[in-house]
C-alpha cells in the first residue's frame, strides 16, 4: 500500500481555508460582513462558523472576517482566543457572485454597455469584412469578475484602453482606407469629396453607431474630413473620420438607457435591436435587424433571439457563456502527473483534446438539442453520452467513437459535462484531484452559495503528519479539514460535494481505487445555512439529484441571467427557473427566453 | 594561472559580454565600448528612471534574507550569495545598489495571491471606494509621464481577473503589455514620439480627440440623471484628455537609441506573427508556456533599452501571475522533493516544518524535512533575479546615462523595486514577523540603484517585527517605503496608511 507523498500540494485546498471569511473582493463587497471576531493573531483562523477571518494583519489585529453563526473563535494555531465577535446572519462568508431567486423578474438599471473585445472584434469584422486580418487588436483582456464573466456592465475605459482603442481604430481606418478601399466606399476611387463622405457616413457610420447620426454628428465628422483633405489627401482625410467613427463612444457602449416617459424607461427599437443582436448574436446588428425594430411593427423578440443563437457568432457567444460558467478551459497549459496507473496516453497528448470534447458536447447535446430531453439542464449535468477523439477514447477507457463521434459512457462511470476531463482536470491539482475545488463549483456555479475567501497566512501544504496518515486524496482531505474545527468550518460545506467526484483522477480518468485502496465517492449536499439538502452514493448520484433540485435551476438561470444582462444585482431572469426544472424549456429556450424578460426592455428610471 | 591573470581573464569576458549586450540593445559600437569600460560617476541632476517588477508566489526566507556580517548590527555588512539557492545571489556584485527591506506588512484582509491586487497601492482588497492607484502610477504621475506597463503571461487567456491585477491608474487594473514588438515599435518606431512640427496625422488626431471629447460630453448631457454612467463617461473624458495631452513615457529625447532593433524582441516578432486564433483564443502565442522564456526575455532587453534611452522613465515589469503553474523544468537540477516544476504549485508550496509542533519553536536546521525542495522554490526564484541581473541590471550599472552629462551610470538615477504578494511562499504570510528564532519572515522588498541620488543604498534596513502570535511590535505599512521610494524619485506622493518616509533610505 503506498502512501501518500509528503510532496503533495493543493492549491487552493492544500491546509484549510480556515474559518469562512470575509467575502467578495473587486466585484463586491460582502454583505454578511460581521465584525471583530476570530482570532486575536491571524493564527489559523477562528472556529466553525465564527465570524472571523483569522487573516493575518499587521500587529496581529483581530481579523475581521464574514458573518458566522457564533461567536468569535479561538486561534487554533498560535493564536490565541479571539474575543466575542458579532454573529453574523449565516455562517457563510461574502455574498453570492450572482444573484439567485426562486421566482419574479424584476428590471435592473439603465446602462452604457462597453463592448468586450470579442463584442469589439465581431462588429468590425461584420461590418469591414473585406480587411480581415489586415489590422491590429490592441485592446487589452477584459476584466473578469467574481461572476465569472467578462462582459461586467460597470466596465469603463481607462487610460489603457482609451490608447488602445484609438490605435486599434487608427490601425482598422488605415487598413480600411488602403489598397481595397473602394471595397468598402465605391466613390473612394472617383469623387473623393464631401458627398463620397457623407456616403460613408451615412451607409458605415450608422452601421458602427447602429442608429442614424445626428445632424451635429454628421457635421462634426465633415468637419473632421475637410479638415483634412485641407492638410493632406481623401484616404487621410477619411482614415480619421474612420477612427473617430470606431473609437467614438457611441460606437464602443452599448446604449440600454431608453426614454422616459409616464414614469417609466422604455428602450428603444434600436436599443433593442442592439441588444438582441450582441446577447445572442455576439456581434452588432446588421442594417435589416435595425430597420426591424426601428420600424412600428418589429418582429417577436424571442424568435429572433433564438434565430441569433444559430449564428456562427451566436454559437461562439452561448459557448463563451459556458466556458466563463463552467470554467473548464483550464487544461490549455497545465500538467497532471498520472502514476496510478500509468496513462495508456499521456495527459499533454489529450489536454486539448478535452476542450473540443466539451465543445463538441454543448454543441450536439444542449445547442444542437440532441441530448436525451432536447438539451435540458438535466442533459447538461446527466447525459450518459460524450464526444472524445478516438486518443481521447482511448486514455479515458472507453470504446471508439461511433460514427457521429459519440460515445455512450461505460454505466458507472459517470454523467453530464462534469464527468468530463476538462472539466475534472481543471478542478484539480497537478498530482490528484481536489474535492475542494470540484466541490467549490457546485457551491457557487450550481448552488449559488456565498463566496469564501481563503484568510491569508493559511499554509496551501498539508503537513506531513496529515499526509502520513493518509492513503486516499479523500482521506487526506477528512484529517486535514474535517477534523480541525477552525476548518471544518468552511470545508464541511463544500469538500463532501466534492467527494463524490473521487472516481476521478488528476486526469479525469475513472477510477475504483486509489494507492490500491477502494475510493469513497459517497458524500452530501449542504447549503451555507447549514440545511442538508441530500446525500448520494457517486458522481452519478449526484449530478442526477442536482438535476431535480430547485435551487440548481434557479442557479443556473441566475448564471444565465447574469451573462446576459452583464449586472449581478438583481434579479433580472429568474422567470425561466421553473422551466429549466420540470424540462419544459431547455437550456437554449431558457436563454432566448431572457429576451421576454422585463429588464430586456425595461429599465428602472433612475440608478 | 596565476590569480591576477585570472581575473585580468575574467574582466576581460565582462567587458566583452556587456559590450556584445550593449550592441544588442541598440547602442552604437563606439558608444557601447567606452560605456562597457566606464566607471560608476556620481549622479547629479539626471533624469530619474524607475521600474517596479513583480516576483510570483513569495520566497523562501532562508534562501532570500541576507546574510549578516560581524555581529549583525552593522546593515551595510551582508551578503547576498550564501549559496546557489539564494535567490538574491545574482545581485552580490551590484550590492552596493542594493537596499533590502524587512518587517513592512500589506494593508489587507482575506486573500493570499488575489491580494495582488492590494500590494503596490496600499488600498485594502476589499476597499472599493478608495481609488486604487499603485506605485508606479504613482511616480509617473508625479513626474508628468505615462508609465510602461508589460507583462510576458501575466494573465491566462482571455481571463484577466484578481490573479493578474498587479496595476492600477486610479480607476481600473492596467493590463500589462504582452507583446515586446509593439511596445518597442511605440517606443522606438516614432509612432508617438513627438517631433518640433507636427504632421497632418498629428494634427488630426488631435482634432480626432477633440470630436470624441465632444461626443462624451453630449453623451453625458443626455444620462444626466443616472449617476453611475455619469462617473462612467467622466473616467472616459479623463483618459481622453490624458491621451490628447501627449501619453508620452519620457520628455527625453530617445533619437540616439532608435536605430537598432533588439533579438529577442524580433524573435518574438517573428513567432507571433500571423497566428490565427482559435474562437478561445487558447492558442495565443503569448500564453503559451514554451513561449513565456522568449517573451520574458525580450521585454527584460526591452525594458533595459527603454530604460538607458530614457524612452520609458517608469515602467512596470509583472512575469508571470498569481497563481501561474507554468513548468519551471528548465531551471535545471533536481526537483528536489517539489511535488512538479510548476512554479505554485509544485515549487512554491514547500513546506519547511517536520511537524506541525515543530514550525515555529524548533531550529530550522535541525527540524527541517524539506530542506530540498525548499532549496529548489530558492533556485527558481533565483532564476529570475539572475535574469533581471543579467538583461538590465548589468547594463544599467555599466553604461553611462545618455540623458546625463555627468557620467554617472544609469542605474545611479534609477530604482528598481521588487516585490511579491506574500512573504514565505508556504506560510503565505502577508505581513512580516518571526516565524522562529532562526527564521524572520519578510515581506520581499529590494530596491537596487541610486534613484538620481534621492537614496542611500548598499543596506539592510530591518525593521522591528513581531513574533509570530504576538500582538507587538507592528509592522510599517509597505505604503511607508512607497512614500520613501516616491520620494527618492523626487515625488510627494500619498498613499493610505501611511505614517512617514523610512528612516535611513533618502539620501
Amino acid at each position: 500500500m503506498t502512501r501518500l507523498g509528503l510532496g503533495l500540494v493543493l492549491a487552493m485546498s492544500g491546509a484549510c481555508l480556515a474559518a469562512c471569511s470575509a467575502g467578495s473582493s473587486l466585484g463586491g463587497t460582502g454583505d454578511a460582513m460581521g465584525s471583530g471576531a476570530a482570532s486575536a493573531t491571524g493564527g489559523k483562523g477562528g472556529t466553525t462558523g465564527a465570524g472571523g477571518g483569522g487573516a493575518k494583519t499587521s500587529g496581529g489585529t483581530a481579523g475581521t472576517g464574514a458573518g458566522g453563526s457564533s461567536a468569535g473563535g479561538s486561534g487554533a494555531t498560535g493564536g490565541t482566543a479571539g474575543t466575542s465577535g458579532t454573529a453574523g446572519t449565516t455562517g457563510g462568508g461574502g455574498s453570492s457572485m450572482v444573484t439567485s431567486c426562486a421566482s419574479g423578474s424584476g428590471v435592473g438599471t439603465p446602462a452604457l454597455r462597453l463592448l468586450t473585445r470579442r463584442e469589439f472584434d465581431n462588429t468590425i469584422n461584420d461590418i469591414f469584412p473585406s480587411i480581415a486580418g489586415q489590422w491590429t487588436d490592441s485592446l487589452p483582456a477584459n476584466v473578469t469578475t467574481d461572476s465569472g464573466f467578462d462582459n461586467d456592465v460597470s466596465a469603463l475605459v481607462g487610460n489603457q484602453l482609451a490608447s488602445s482603442l484609438a490605435d486599434t481604430a487608427l490601425s482598422i481606418a488605415t487598413a480600411v482606407t488602403g489598397t481595397g478601399f473602394q471595397n468598402v466606399l465605391d466613390c473612394s476611387a472617383t469623387t473623393k469629396d464631401d458627398t463620397c463622405a457623407q456616403k460613408f457616413l451615412t451607409q458605415t457610420g450608422t452601421l458602427l453607431f447602429r442608429r442614424a447620426l445626428t445632424d451635429t454628428e454628421n457635421k462634426r465628422y465633415l468637419a473632421l474630413f475637410d479638415q483634412g483633405l485641407a492638410a493632406s489627401n481623401f484616404a487621410t482625410a477619411m482614415k480619421w473620420v474612420i477612427a473617430g467613427l470606431i473609437q467614438s463612444p457611441n460606437t464602443v457602449y452599448r446604449s440600454e438607457v431608453g426614454t422616459v416617459a409616464n414614469g417609466a424607461r422604455k428602450l428603444t427599437g434600436p436599443e433593442i435591436a442592439t441588444e438582441l443582436a450582441y446577447t445572442f448574436g455576439g456581434s452588432t446588428p446588421n442594417s435589416d435587424l435595425l430597420t426591424q425594430f426601428t420600424g412600428s411593427s418589429p418582429p417577436s423578440l424571442l424568435s429572433t433571439a433564438t434565430s441569433l443563437m444559430q449564428t456562427p457568432n451566436g454559437k461562439l457567444a452561448f459557448q463563451h457563456f459556458f466556458e466563463q460558467y463552467l470554467t473548464y478551459t483550464g487544461t490549455a497549459g497545465i500538467t497532471r502527473t498520472l502514476t496510478d496507473p500509468a496513462p495508456t496516453v499521456p495527459y499533454a497528448n489529450v489536454a486539448a483534446d478535452m476542450l473540443t470534447e466539451t465543445e463538441t458536447f454543448l454543441d450536439k447535446i444542449i445547442v444542437s438539442g440532441g441530448g436525451a430531453n432536447k438539451g435540458s439542464l438535466a442533459d447538461l449535468l446527466t447525459s450518459n453520452k460524450t464526444y472524445p477523439t478516438p486518443n481521447l477514447s482511448t486514455y479515458y477507457g472507453f470504446p471508439a467513437p461511433g460514427s457521429d463521434g459519440s460515445v455512450t459512457r461505460p454505466t458507472g462511470q459517470g454523467l453530464g459535462v462534469l464527468a468530463q476531463g476538462s472539466f475534472l482536470s481543471t478542478h484539480a491539482n497537478s498530482d490528484y484531484s481536489s474535492p475542494t475545488q470540484r466541490g467549490l463549483f457546485v457551491f457557487y456555479r450550481l448552488l449559488c452559495q456565498p463566496k469564501q475567501s481563503p484568510p491569508g497566512g493559511v499554509a496551501p501544504q498539508f503537513t506531513s503528519s496529515e499526509t502520513s496518515s493518509a492513503t486516499t486524496t479523500r482521506q487526506l482531505y477528512e484529517v486535514a479539514h474535517m477534523t480541525d474545527n477552525s476548518c471544518k468550518g468552511c470545508h464541511a460545506q463544500f469538500d463532501p460535494v466534492g467527494f463524490g467526484f473521487e472516481n476521478f483522477d488528476q486526469g479525469g480518468r475513472f477510477r475504483t481505487q486509489q494507492n490500491g485502496v477502494n475510493v469513497d465517492p459517497s458524500g452530501n449536499v449542504m447549503l451555507a445555512d447549514g440545511t442538508m439538502l441530500f446525500s448520494f452514493k457517486n458522481e452519478e448520484d449526484l449530478v442526477q439529484q442536482l438535476a431535480q433540485r430547485p435551487e440548481v435551476a434557479e442557479c443556473f438561470s441566475a448564471y444565465m441571467s447574469t451573462y446576459a444582462f452583464g449586472n449581478t444585482g438583481a434579479c433580472l431572469g429568474s422567470s425561466n427557473a421553473q422551466g429549466l426544472l420540470d424540462g419544459s424549456l431547455n437550456v437554449v429556450q431558457a436563454f432566448a427566453n431572457l429576451a421576454t424578460e422585463p429588464n430586456f426592455t425595461t429599465r428602472n428610471v433612475t440608478q | 594561472m596565476r590569480p591576477h591573470l585570472r581575473l585580468e581573464r575574467a574582466k576581460s569576458i565582462l567587458e566583452r559580454r556587456l559590450f556584445l549586450k550593449a550592441v544588442g540593445l541598440g547602442l552604437a559600437a563606439p558608444v557601447a565600448f567606452k560605456l562597457a569600460k566606464s566607471a560608476t560617476a556620481a549622479p547629479t541632476g539626471a533624469p530619474k528612471r524607475f521600474l517596479v517588477m513583480y516576483l510570483p508566489h513569495g520566497v523562501a526566507m532562508e534562501h532570500w534574507n541576507p546574510a549578516m556580517g560581524g555581529d549583525g548590527t552593522d546593515p551595510t555588512n551582508f551578503a547576498l550569495d550564501m549559496t546557489g539557492e539564494s535567490s538574491l545571489g545574482p545581485l552580490e556584485p551590484y550590492k552596493k545598489w542594493v537596499n533590502v527591506y524587512q518587517g513592512f506588512s500589506y494593508a489587507d484582509l482575506g486573500g493570499t495571491h488575489e491580494g495582488i491586487v492590494n500590494i503596490l497601492s496600499g488600498a485594502n482588497t476589499l476597499d472599493t471606494t478608495t481609488p486604487r492607484i499603485t506605485l508606479e502610477h504613482v511616480i509617473a504621475k508625479g513626474l508628468g509621464v505615462q508609465p510602461l506597463i508589460v507583462g510576458a503571461c501575466a494573465h491566462q487567456v482571455y481571463e484577466f481577473d484578481l490573479h493578474g491585477m498587479l496595476f492600477w491608474d486610479g480607476s481600473a487594473a492596467v493590463e500589462p503589455q504582452k507583446d515586446p514588438s509593439a511596445v518597442f515599435d511605440k517606443l522606438f518606431g516614432g509612432q508617438t514620439t513627438s517631433t518640433p512640427t507636427q504632421s497632418a496625422d498629428d494634427q488630426l488626431r488631435s482634432a480626432m480627440l477633440d470630436l470624441t471629447t465632444a461626443e462624451l460630453n453630449d453623451l453625458k448631457t443626455s444620462v444626466a440623471s443616472l449617476t453611475n454612467e455619469q462617473t462612467k463617461l467622466q473616467s472616459h473624458l479623463d483618459a481622453i484628455a490624458a491621451l490628447k495631452a501627449g501619453g508620452s513615457m519620457s520628455g527625453a529625447n530617445t533619437a540616439s537609441c532608435t536605430a537598432q532593433t533588439l533579438p529577442s524582441v524580433e524573435a518574438v516578432r517573428k513567432a507571433s506573427a500571423g497566428q490565427v486564433l482559435n474562437s478561445s483564443h487558447s492558442n495565443d502565442y503569448f500564453y503559451q508556456e514554451e513561449n513565456f522564456r522568449a517573451i520574458f526575455q525580450a521585454q527584460l532587453d526591452l525594458v533595459a533599452k527603454a530604460l538607458i534611452c530614457n524612452a520609458a522613465q517608469v515602467i512596470g515589469l509583472m512575469p508571470m501571475y498569481a497563481t501561474c503553474e507554468f513548468d519551471f523544468s528548465f531551471i535545471g537540477g533536481s526537483l528536489g522533493g517539489c511535488s512538479g516544476w510548476g512554479h505554485h504549485g509544485g515549487l512554491s508550496h514547500t513546506s519547511y516544518q517536520q511537524s506541525p509542533s515543530a514550525m515555529y519553536n524548533s531550529p530550522i536546521t535541525v527540524d527541517n524535512a524539506l530542506e530540498a525542495p525548499r532549496a529548489t522554490f530558492g533556485r527558481a526564484q533565483r532564476w529570475f533575479i539572475d535574469q533581471l541581473t543579467t538583461s538590465v541590471i548589468s547594463l544599467l550599472a555599466t553604461t553611462p546615462d545618455p540623458a546625463a552629462s555627468d557620467g554617472s551610470m544609469v542605474l545611479d538615477n534609477t530604482i528598481i523595486y521588487l516585490t511579491s504578494e506574500i512573504a514565505d511562499s508556504q506560510d503565505h504570510t502577508r505581513i512580516s514577523e518571526v516565524l522562529s528564532p532562526q527564521l524572520p519572515s519578510y515581506l520581499p522588498m529590494v530596491s537596487v540603484g541610486g534613484g538620481g541620488g534621492g537614496l542611500v543604498s548598499g543596506q539592510v534596513i530591518t525593521l522591528p517585527i513581531p513574533k509570530q502570535g504576538a500582538s507587538s511590535p507592528v509592522d510599517r505599512p509597505a505604503t511607508d517605503l512607497y512614500l520613501t521610494l516616491a520620494k527618492a524619485m523626487g515625488v510627494t506622493a500619498t498613499f493610505p496608511g501611511t505614517t512617514g518616509t523610512v528612516t535611513g533610505v533618502l539620501a
